[in-house]
């Protein structure tokens, strides 16, 4: 069965992108572009992986992290960034995120990074 | 043979019209802006004028930001004259020519002079790349489908979230700006456009809520850039 990843970001372009790239991989792969939304989708769907970006519309990117953390703490979480994040990022790993990626993406970097943090590689490999 | 074309911006439509007189009588082309962007965008779209003359506090970006923008950002280095009012002094400043206001008939010798001394190039140069399509390419391997849609995305987004930053300019929500800002710097990133991601950091970072105006201008502007040459090179076409 296919991993199902869950991005969270507000930049269409980059949306678009991770879709496009985590598609490519083989993983199922839903958004949202707000925190709100996103919370929804969390109560609705089961995911393997998080991919949030921290500075979203209406909830912050703590606020969230807190969210996931207390009600989905085994889901994995991987912070998009940018490069000028850094105190943010430090934050956010305090507050248990598993790993970050900065926008733009090297596109090998993300498909290493996602596999690593949902630890389904023999998974993949039998799936195939 | 084509008169010389001159680029000139004075806020003052008085001045203006009379410096504008007095050199279209001597058989100058002159084109008149009363801001310095309508000015940028005029040299963006056409190319190269045979001079500029820009007032010392023209606006948004006065004379010598204006300079330097046509000069650092579109790589024209076209022959400059910066009018100044008549009681600023010139030292101390890096000026390739002068004007001193009020404009008169002895502005026109200067003007001549000033070009006469000149080795103008008359080839018209090529507008530096604003963009590049590396990253898309790399990421999807070069699935057209994917760069279409991605620049159209970009076209689309980007022109609403400036929609957005100048209404937040207007109403003075500066954080929101911010916000916009670090919303919209990737979509630059990804046409590897360096300027509208610096702009985009720039604007993000400033403690200086009076210099985000000016900066939402110049992203305005590079967004302009882009899009002017992804309609020139018309690129899926092309991969």
């Amino acid at each position: 069965m296919k991993k199902k990843i869950l991005v969270i970001e507000d930049n269409p372009m980059v949306v678009k992108s991770l879709e496009f790239k985590l598609l490519k991989e083989g993983y199922d792969v839903v958004t949202a572009i707000d925190g709100r939304s996103a919370m929804e989708q969390l109560e609705n769907n089961h995911f393997d992986l998080i991919l949030t970006d921290l500075m979203l519309p209406f909830v912050s990117g703590n606020q969230l992290i807190e969210y996931i953390k207390k009600n989905h703490p085994n889901i994995p979480i991987i912070v998009l960034s940018t490069a000028t994040q850094e105190d943010i990022i430090t934050n956010a790993f305090t507050m248990g995120v598993d790993d970050f990626i900065t926008k733009p993406f090297s596109p090998n970097e993300l498909a290493l990074r996602v596999k690593r943090s949902i630890g389904s590689f023999k998974n993949q490999l039998s799936d195939n | 043979m084509q008169n010389k074309k001159i680029i000139l911006v004075e806020r003052q439509a008085d001045e203006r019209a009379i410096l504008k007189t007095i050199l279209t009588d001597s058989s100058f082309e002159v084109l008149d802006f009363s801001d310095s962007m309508g000015a940028i965008q005029w040299v963006m779209e056409n190319g190269n004028p045979n001079l500029l003359i820009l007032e010392e506090s023209s606006i948004p970006l006065n004379g010598l930001q204006t300079m330097d923008y046509m000069r650092t950002e579109l790589k024209k280095e076209h022959p400059t004259l910066i009018a100044l009012e008549s009681d600023t002094h010139t030292t101390a400043r890096k000026l390739q020519g002068f004007l001193k206001k009020p404009y008169s008939d002895k502005t026109l010798k200067e003007v001549e002079n000033f070009l006469n001394d000149l080795d103008i190039p008359n080839e018209a140069e090529k507008l530096p790349k604003a963009y590049s399509l590396d990253y898309l390419i790399d990421l999807s391997d070069g699935n057209k489908e994917f760069i279409s849609e991605s620049l159209a995305l970009f076209k689309v987004s980007v022109s609403e979230k400036l929609i957005e930053l100048e209404t937040s300019i207007d109403q003075r929500h500066f954080e929101e700006v911010r916000k916009i800002a670090h919303s919209i710097k990737p979509s630059f990133d990804m046409l590897l456009n360096q300027k509208g991601k610096e702009l985009c950091q720039r604007m993000e970072h400033s403690k200086d809520d009076e210099e985000l105006s000016a900066l939402v201008q110049e992203l305005k502007l590079e967004y302009q850039l882009i899009q002017n040459q992804i309609t020139v090179d018309t690129p899926i076409e092309k991969i």
